[in-house]
């Protein structure tokens, strides 16, 4: 169980961007993280996974406070960042290596991931020659190889044109069902938090970071043309609209830990 | 005509005129100054005389060609030791960068010749000397780009590693060795080209009476221009070897497969 306790996190001296911030993850549930652009998405999702300190308060991972990253929570960049020197195997097999697993076992269940996210035939393939989509595939499976407590996705899809975007999105909804998966999934779209969430976090800048909490009833998968898939999105906007568009973004990135 | 014959001849071009400028300066040279100055005829035959086993300054031009490489090697060598690792050190560890890449910057600056009295007064005349002029040639290029190579590192493939457990040792041996590899093979190339072009004044203070260098210098009693004008020859045609036929496609590749997820975002 992940949950966050009166989280505060400031950057050098600039105001707070996250400022007492309490959040319970449910688990196996799939939670996206709808907000403008800088109220601090990323910030949030970096201090789950442990990239970055709280400036006060806990990030706790059953009960454990969070100190540094690791494979208990499975973090999906918004470029992949893929190994470039080593190929799409060995860039899955790096994580199961590092948790001890023999190399047999690493090597078969490497491949047992890669067939599950649809890369089964590119093992051979550096990630230098796969395309963005495809890349992001490899990207997933290394990190649900290790079958971490959450998967922390940071806009994974965002740099992907519309339509493998679609395609991932059903993707990882279909693994999402298959085993289920703890997942907070960072988005500034509204139709894709649409699509993909069952809860969806919309967050605004400053204090009281949480705007709303929205339970989306809806059975998934949703068809992207149906009334009702046009309902969620109205009322997600509605909700981002009560925000202002742009935060202006602070000086000094840099950071990090 | 082929695109493939097109491009070969574009690539001979330089030479071509090259070959051309010198025979014009040979030509000038030898009219208004009344010296022999070798064409590029001369000099090729004199070098086919000598590769047949003319003599060269009491030895055979392999022998100078054997104890160059020797002497370029081992210099080169030692100083890409201790290029890359001092390079990895000073990226990893900010406070020993500050305390010392100011020197390295120095030793840069310090042209090839310049090294010869400091050669000289540390190891006396001889084969040591040769070795320490190439080492402070080829260490700065070297020790500078492993160094910046590793300080200016992708954060995220740290990052994306620890978040896949990765302890000290796989950070250190399969992220930051292979993720610094593209700037430590453009490192090794200048110093291998900075190590070769000094092997000239290097071999100046050396006291066995072999080598390319010592051949050219040697050229000013025996009068033998032309062969010395061989042994620029050798010099240059091994240095275009190392370059074109290593490290232009060892950095191409380590380039080509490092280029990911640049200029892919939007
Ligand atoms: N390392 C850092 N140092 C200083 N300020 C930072 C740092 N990282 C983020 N910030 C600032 O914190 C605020 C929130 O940033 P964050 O990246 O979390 O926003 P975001 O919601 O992810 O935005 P986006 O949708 O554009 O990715 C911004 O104002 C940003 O400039
Ligand atoms: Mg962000």
């Amino acid at each position: 169980m992940i949950s966050l306790e009166q989280v505060t996190k400031q950057y050098q001296d600039s105001q707070p961007v996250l400022q007492g911030l309490s959040l319970q993850l449910v688990e196996g549930q799939f939670a996206c993280l709808l907000g403008p652009s800088g109220c601090g998405k990323t910030t949030l999702l970096n201090l789950i996974a442990g990239f970055i300190k709280p400036t006060s308060g806990q990030v706790l991972v059953d009960e454990q406070q969070v100190t540094r990253p690791g494979p208990d929570r499975g973090v999906v960049f918004q470029d992949a960042t893929l190994f470039p020197w080593m190929n799409v195997l060995d860039n899955v097999r790096f994580g199961l290596r590092q948790q001890g697993m023999n190399q047999q076992q690493a090597v078969a269940t490497a491949a047992e991931y890669l067939e599950l996210v649809g890369m089964a035939d590119f093992q051979a393939a550096l990630p230098i020659s796969l395309s963005g989509g495809q890349r992001q595939r490899v990207a997933i499976a290394r990190v649900l190889a290790l079958q971490p407590r959450v998967l922390l996705m940071d806009e994974p899809f965002s740099a992907l044109d519309a339509n493998s975007r679609e395609r991932l999105q059903d993707e990882l909804l279909r693994i999402c069902t298959m085993r289920p998966t703890t997942v907070l999934y960072v988005t500034h779209h509204v139709d894709e938090a649409a699509f993909l969430a069952e809860r969806v976090l919309v967050m605004g800048p400053g204090a009281d970071n949480i705007r709303a909490d929205l339970l989306l009833e809806q059975p998934r998968p949703r068809n992207r043309n149906s009334e009702a898939f046009n309902t969620i999105k109205a009322m997600l906007r509605a909700e981002l609209d009560r925000l202002p568009c742009c935060i202006s973004p602070s000086e000094n990135k840099g950071d990090v830990l | 005509m082929s695109s493939a014959i097109r491009k070969l001849l574009l690539h001979l071009l330089p030479f071509v005129l090259f070959l051309l400028l010198w025979q014009a300066l040979a030509i000038g040279v030898t009219h208004f100054r009344n010296v022999p100055f070798p064409t590029p005829w001369q000099t090729t035959d004199r070098l086919v005389q000598l590769m047949s086993g003319e003599p060269l300054s009491d030895a055979l031009l392999y022998r100078h060609i054997a104890d160059s490489l020797q002497r370029w090697l081992a210099g080169f060598g030692l100083a890409a030791l201790a290029g890359v690792l001092y390079g990895l050190a000073a990226g990893l560890f900010r406070r020993l960068e500050l305390a010392t890449i100011q020197i390295v910057h120095l030793l840069q600056l310090i042209p090839g010749l310049a090294w010869i009295p400091i050669a000289i007064l540390i190891f006396g005349v001889g084969e040591p000397a040769t070795v320490f002029m190439i080492v402070m040639a080829a260490f700065p290029p070297i020790a500078l780009s492993v160094a910046s190579g590793v300080r200016h590192l992708d954060g995220t493939y740290l990052r994306a590693a620890r978040m896949l457990g990765a302890g000290k040792g796989a950070l250190f041996f399969q992220i930051l060795l292979p993720a610094s590899l593209p700037a430590t093979v453009s490192g090794l190339r200048l110093g291998m080209g900075n190590g070769w072009r000094v092997l000239l004044a290097a071999e100046m203070v050396v006291g066995t009476g072999t080598g390319l260098g010592y051949s050219i210098v040697e050229s000013r009693w025996t009068l033998d221009y032309t062969a010395a004008f061989a042994c620029l020859v050798v010099i240059a045609l091994f240095g275009m070897l190392v370059e074109y036929g290593l490290f232009r496609p060892l950095e191409k590749r380590t380039q080509r497969h490092f280029q990911l997820d640049r200029g892919q975002q939007p």
